[in-house]
């Protein structure tokens, strides 16, 4: 049983056509279907009729599920256009776009088979979404069973001027995102001149780094960690190898973890620098000079305490708002509508950067041309 | 006076149906639940979403009653919104995560087999 999701209903909300927002996480439907046409033989044969096609057959959870309840839930299959009048209903004028299946690519034990779905996707991506209408961008997906694969990926697409980033799922992948034979996908997207992504994703109840299900009983209990412990031990492990610090111009994005996860990740490597710096001498900074510096934090699933203006304590703490972006995870189960983002009590100006100006500057898109803008916007003019 | 807003005629809405009215601005969802008609707003107290869309099931519960062990209850009498799953008594417009969050209810007659909102 699963229903779609749906985009009559959504409000518009006047505020919210008075500045300009940038999603940093919108996702579509990468189905084997789909992008089997844009996939190298002899994989392609299989993604059309094989019996077994992973990534694309379940999530090999076992949580129990009772009707109607959130796991029952599933995107829709929708076309670019679809896409775009969804975002519209929300006010996003641009939406960086991320697919769904792949991002379980980490797993995938047949390293040739892996790249060829990658391969099929950013093909699959730059010849459909990319072309078909305004404001839709996307990321070049990568495989970490071959990092020199995935750069000269990353080195065919970054021409391409609506791609902006590169995807690197956090979840079911062993080593970690810092490990050096990563290097040439760091490499390669810092040479571009394009954002790395991290995006989080939920794991499954095996033994599978960065973070395993066993003895977690319900999706309330995995679902509450299982993200920003993803992001907590990516971001360990890159300042443990000083990512940051060999690659001094790239740009890290952290995705689908909520923000409050931030603060304590800050705090706590300050501290914990102070005592065992020595075992990673290359960190010349403390490590949250690092994360202000060079890392940007996307939004969704905004946090919702009763008082709202605890977000702006959180924000405050961040740094004041330079290094967070607004993410909405259209159209998962738990998107946000961004006037849910909006509503944080911070300054006008703060506000107009986390919507959508620290995004422009991040993604190197300035200005958004009007033709991109979602029609009937006002947008006040800027000095 | 009270303004009639027209559902449809009983027999389309049997037990465990609902139907969204664009009653003048407002979208109401009629629910039957076990052959009363109630109407609820449809749009979520959460984040604005499309609330009467939502699957109309159950709910699980477990209380020292029952050892702590889990029973579904409220069959057919829970709606859940599509967008974050916020579960809504129908019946009542409870919302079951925040006692304080209760949804208005919107008065429904049944005229001649037909089905009215009264606003």
């Amino acid at each position: 049983m699963s229903t779609t999701i749906p985009t009559i209903g959504i409000r518009r909300h006047r505020q919210l056509d008075q500045l300009l927002i940038v999603d940093f996480d919108v996702h579509i439907l990468d189905e084997r279907q789909e992008i089997a046409a844009f996939c190298d033989p002899p994989w392609r044969q299989m993604l059309v009729d094989g019996p077994i096609v992973p990534p694309f057959g379940g999530n090999a959870r076992l949580y129990p599920v009772f009707p109607g309840h959130w796991s029952t839930r599933k995107i829709s299959r929708q076309t670019p256009a679809e896409v775009r009048a969804a975002l519209d209903d929300l006010s996003i004028d641009l939406g960086v776009l991320f697919p769904e299946r792949l991002l379980a690519i980490g797993q995938q034990p047949n390293a040739e088979y892996a790249m060829a779905l990658v391969r099929a996707y950013n093909r699959w991506l730059t010849a459909t979404y990319l072309q078909e209408t305004r404001g839709l961008y996307g990321v070049v997906a990568v495989a970490p069973q071959d990092p020199e694969g995935s750069a000269r990926e990353i080195e065919h697409y970054a021409r391409e001027d609506r791609v902006v980033g590169v995807m690197l799922p956090t979840t079911r992948l062993e080593p970690l995102w810092g490990h050096r034979k990563f290097d040439p996908i760091y490499q390669a997207a810092e040479a571009a001149g394009i954002a790395v992504f991290y995006h989080g994703g939920a794991p499954v109840q095996m033994p599978m780094l960065p973070f395993d299900l066993r003895q977690f009983d319900t999706p309330f209990m995995f679902h509450t960690y299982t993200h920003s412990i993803e992001m907590m031990t990516t971001l360990a492990n890159l300042m443990s190898t000083g990512v940051p610090v060999r690659f001094p111009r790239l740009k890290m994005i952290y995705i689908e973890a909520g923000i409050s996860w931030v603060p304590h990740a800050m705090l706590r490597m300050d501290r914990i620098w102070e005592e065992d710096r020595e075992s990673a001498p290359l960190l010349a900074e403390r490590p949250s000079t690092y994360m202000r510096r060079q890392m940007y934090y996307a939004t969704q699933p905004i946090e919702e305490p009763e008082s709202l203006a605890d977000m702006a304590d959180v924000i405050r703490m961040i740094g004041g708002g330079d290094s967070v972006l607004f993410a909405s995870d259209f159209p998962h189960h738990d998107f946000d509508h961004p006037k849910k983002v909006f509503d944080i009590p911070v300054s006008a100006d703060t506000k107009r950067k986390i919507m959508g100006e620290n995004g422009l500057a991040v993604l190197g898109i300035s200005p958004l041309p009007a033709s991109e803008h979602v029609p009937g916007k006002t947008l006040p003019q800027r000095m | 006076m009270a303004r009639k807003i027209l559902v449809g005629p009983v027999e389309e809405l049997p037990t465990g149906a609902r139907k969204i009215v664009d009653a003048g601005g407002i979208e109401i969802g009629v629910f039957n639940v076990a052959g009363a008609f109630y109407a609820l707003p449809n749009l979520c107290v959460h984040q604005w979403g499309p609330l009467c869309a939502g699957d109309v099931s159950g709910t699980l519960a477990n209380s020292s009653e029952t050892d702590w062990r889990y029973q579904w209850v409220r069959d057919g009498t829970i709606v859940i919104c599509p967008w974050h799953s916020l579960e809504f008594d129908i019946t009542t417009g409870q919302c079951l995560a925040y006692p304080r969050v209760k949804l208005r209810r919107y008065n429904v007659a049944v005229e001649d087999d037909c089905i009215y909102i009264l606003l």
